[in-house]
């Protein structure tokens, strides 16, 4: 899905000017550095590839979150069922009304 | 659980006359996220609204924030998808939640998460809500569990509390 924001090759190679300095414990780098290796990728781009995927899913989950199908039948059989209230929101409710709305 | 702490309490938007600094609820990163800059960003930016609960204006006992969220249902039999819009349908976020851990034990958390739902279901009246959902943090999901929260089946540290509940809490 184009955003917009995706740089093209040429465009990568002018801009990436900005760093991000890092403090990270040896063993979580070198779990990078295998994986890295794994993919076939700098350590560089390992990152930067994860770390805008893991943003780009962040704000996409941020305004619409996708329910799949064992979530949403979840939901639905809730929404379908008559509401009831177990004596736990029974009682903390009553408990908040009479600190906070009945004074 | 005793019931000596209130109605000493009370609660406020998040200001900036509270003392952020010296609240800790001990999860490092709701700590990170409320004493430093990030909420206030936040806020500033409207990404979510923050509330506190305080004895005095200054001194936080706990917050919580909210903001919006749409939940889209794909992939639902048909005796199920009548009963779901195919569009995304509002839901409330109660994104973090913390109360200070020098005031465990006395109720806080319970009384944040009530008026978080207070509030949602106030909103609710004006904007149309289905539920209230929240990323519980590390140690958290019992406390929603027993507040009769339902967790994902695919994301499990996400529980929902269908407005319909709330409602009845409120009305």
């Amino acid at each position: 899905m184009p955003t917009g924001i995706e740089p093209t090759r040429e465009e990568s190679a002018r801009k990436a000017r900005e760093r991000i300095d890092v403090r990270l414990r040896p063993e979580q780098k070198s779990l990078i550095e295998k994986a890295a290796h794994i993919k076939g990728l700098t350590l560089t781009d390992f990152i930067i590839q994860n770390a805008v995927e893991n943003a780009k899913q962040a704000i996409r989950e941020n305004e619409t979150w996708t329910l799949e199908r064992p979530d949403a039948e979840l939901f639905a059989a809730a929404l379908a069922a008559t509401p009831s209230l177990g004596p736990q929101l029974t009682q903390a409710a009553r408990r908040y009304k009479e600190r906070y709305l009945e004074r | 659980m005793s019931t000596d702490l209130e109605p000493k309490y009370y609660f406020e938007p998040l200001g900036e006359t509270h003392d952020r600094a010296a609240f800790s609820c001990g999860v490092e990163a709701l700590d990170r996220y409320f004493q430093g800059d990030p909420v206030r960003q936040d806020v500033s930016r409207r990404v979510t609204n923050a509330f506190v609960m305080t004895p005095n204006g200054r001194r936080v006992a706990g917050f919580y924030t909210l903001s919006p969220i749409s939940i889209l249902s794909v992939d639902l039999p048909a005796n199920l998808a009548r009963k779901l819009p195919t569009r995304p349908i509002g839901a409330t976020l109660i994104g973090r939640m913390g109360r200070d851990q020098s005031l465990r034990g006395k109720g806080i958390g319970e009384m944040l998460l009530m008026d978080a739902l207070h509030k949602a279901w106030q909103a609710s009246k004006l904007v149309s809500c289905w539920a209230v959902v929240v990323d519980a943090k590390e140690g958290a999901r019992d406390f929603y569990l027993k507040n009769e929260f339902t967790a994902f089946v695919t994301r499990p540290e996400r529980l929902f509390l269908l407005m319909k509940k709330i409602e009845l809490m409120f009305e």
